[in-house]
């Protein structure tokens, strides 16, 4: 009997999630990553000790651009390095809710990611920071990760099988990025770079909300094709 | 100002005339490798006669 | 249907080059000798005749590419593959193109060579980038999943493009609510009838080097196929 979609969606999930709580490989990575970006921005541009309120939303998302990159180049790792996507590619599972299943955890790795560095970012760069905005930017990170874990999982699966995959990955990835990363960082700047300014964020939220609805709907007419037959 | 008009309009000039070479150089290939190949088919042509005329001669 | 001793691939070549070659000719005369000159921005702006058509022109290339994936990812046919590939190709070299006579442009209308203000410019430079990485792709695997996988990038990029136009466009209008300057939203007859004239040029321009490289492509492959039988008969 096989199980409903809903059903088979969270047991892959949830067995991605597992693997990755045990080995703590990814995870860890990731939130080291961003927090040295955030160190090497820091260096780079506030070294002379200048005000860097009006960049943090800047900084934040590049960080966690670059971030994803690593998190989405792992999201499929599990089932290359072991073997498995031929069986479950044979297995009665409905290819959609398997690429859904990549969504989620590439999602849920940058949820955690995101939990150290906003307050960081405000901690390091916001200067008069309140707290109210760090929800506002949470929000942000909400919409913005479903674009980034939609994108990633697609792109992560064509660059699953390349020789150079690490290298391959952020050129695919990156470009494709950059919408969310002006988006994003514009929401951020707009409520906690000195500003306060709702109608703006409300637009940049608007936007990164029809980039995930855009590229879901690239993932869904394209998904089938992306696995081997 | 006009060279900047200039400028543009010959940057574009520039790339279609450097396509046209690349054409060029593509086409040369192509030459070089359908002569390679016609003068190996002559070869084997010529080989396949020489021992029919060889055998001839020896009878 | 056979197309191998098929003669017409090359006549639709000669006449779309000679049309395009003689609509090319008309449209310079035309921006440089029957055009007004732009009240505002001088004779800078006769350079917008053909940064706009080339632009428009790559764009359409890279959603021909687009659709010509989708459709290899529907039936399969090599031929998809390869059109969306010289698509991208020819996108991508047009592109280059826009953002260097945008860059010229940008010198002489501002001063500096490079502005990030311009939402058209950016874009470009952005999809420089993502069909950059279009070719990476493909070197990056062989046969029936490299035409695969850039079917489904070229659905990717392509999607990205008018998102990466808006992305920026925002930005832009909350820092500036005037809506920037549309050159040509407002423009003469007299200068709209070349500007269409340039695009259609270049529209041809498009086609002619689309169907020379296919041309090109099929004298390869044959030869490929002749050096493999004189190999294997050795």
């Amino acid at each position: 009997m096989t199980p409903s979609w809903p059903r088979q969606l969270r047991a892959l999930l949830l067995k991605d999630l597992r693997l990755e709580l045990r080995t703590r490989d990814t995870v860890v990575a990731m939130l080291l990553f961003s927090v040295v970006a955030m160190m090497i921005f820091q260096f780079a541009v506030g070294s002379r000790g200048d005000d860097l309120t009006d960049v943090a939303g800047g900084i934040l998302w590049a960080t966690l651009a670059l971030t994803a990159v690593l998190g989405v180049g792992r999201s499929w790792v599990p089932e290359r390095e072991q073997r498995v996507l031929d069986g479950i590619l044979v297995a009665p599972i409905p290819r959609l809710v398997l690429l859904a299943s990549k969504v989620g955890a590439i999602y849920a790795y940058l949820l955690v990611v995101e939990v150290i560095a906003v307050p960081l970012t405000a901690l390091f760069f916001i200067r008069n920071g309140q707290a109210a905005d760090l929800l506002l930017v949470g929000v942000v990170c909400l919409v913005a990760n479903l674009g980034i874990a939609v994108l990633g999982s697609l792109l992560a699966c064509l660059a699953l099988f390349a020789r150079a995959r690490e290298l391959l990955l952020p050129v695919l990835f990156l470009p494709s990025m950059l919408p969310v990363v002006i988006a994003a960082a514009g929401a951020v700047h707009s409520v906690a770079g000195g500003t306060n300014d709702l109608a703006e964020y409300r637009g940049y939220l608007l936007f990164l909300g029809v980039y995930a609805v855009i590229f879901g709907l690239v993932a869904y007419a394209t998904y089938d094709h992306v696995f081997d037959d | 100002m006009n060279e900047y008009v200039t400028a543009a309009y010959g940057v574009i000039l520039f790339a279609l005339l450097l396509y046209v070479v690349v054409v060029g150089m593509r086409s040369a290939r192509l030459a070089r490798e359908a002569e390679l190949l016609a003068r190996l088919v002559e070869r084997e042509e010529a080989e396949r006669d020489e021992p029919a005329r060889t055998g001839l001669a020896a009878r | 249907m056979s197309s191998t001793t098929d003669a017409r691939p090359a006549r639709r070549l000669a006449v779309t080059g000679v049309v395009t070659g003689a609509l090319l000719a008309l449209s310079v005369y035309g921006v440089f000798f029957v055009a007004p000159e732009d009240a505002d921005q001088g004779i800078i702006q006769k350079i917008f005749y053909f940064h706009v058509a080339i632009a428009m022109v790559a764009l359409l290339a890279f959603l021909v590419a687009a659709i010509e994936g989708i459709r290899y990812l529907r039936d399969r046919d090599p031929r998809h593959d390869e059109v969306s590939c010289i698509c991208v190709g020819i996108g991508l070299a047009f592109s280059v193109l826009v953002v260097i006579t945008g860059s010229i442009w940008a010198k002489a209308s501002w001063g500096t060579w490079w502005v990030w203000t311009d939402p058209r410019l950016v874009t470009f430079v952005i999809v420089l980038l993502l069909y950059a990485a279009y070719f990476v792709l493909r070197s990056s695997a062989d046969g029936e999943r490299q035409a695969r996988y850039s079917a489904i990038y070229s659905v990717a990029a392509f999607a990205s493009v008018p998102l990466s136009f808006y992305s920026v466009r925002v930005a832009r209008s909350f820092v500036h609510p005037v809506v920037f300057n549309q050159d040509g939203a407002n423009m003469p007859d007299s200068m709209l009838a070349w500007f269409v004239v340039g695009q259609i040029a270049m529209i041809g321009v498009f086609l002619t080097i689309l169907q020379l490289e296919l041309i090109q492509r099929r004298a390869d492959r044959a030869l490929r196929r002749v050096k493999a039988r004189l190999e294997a008969a050795a």
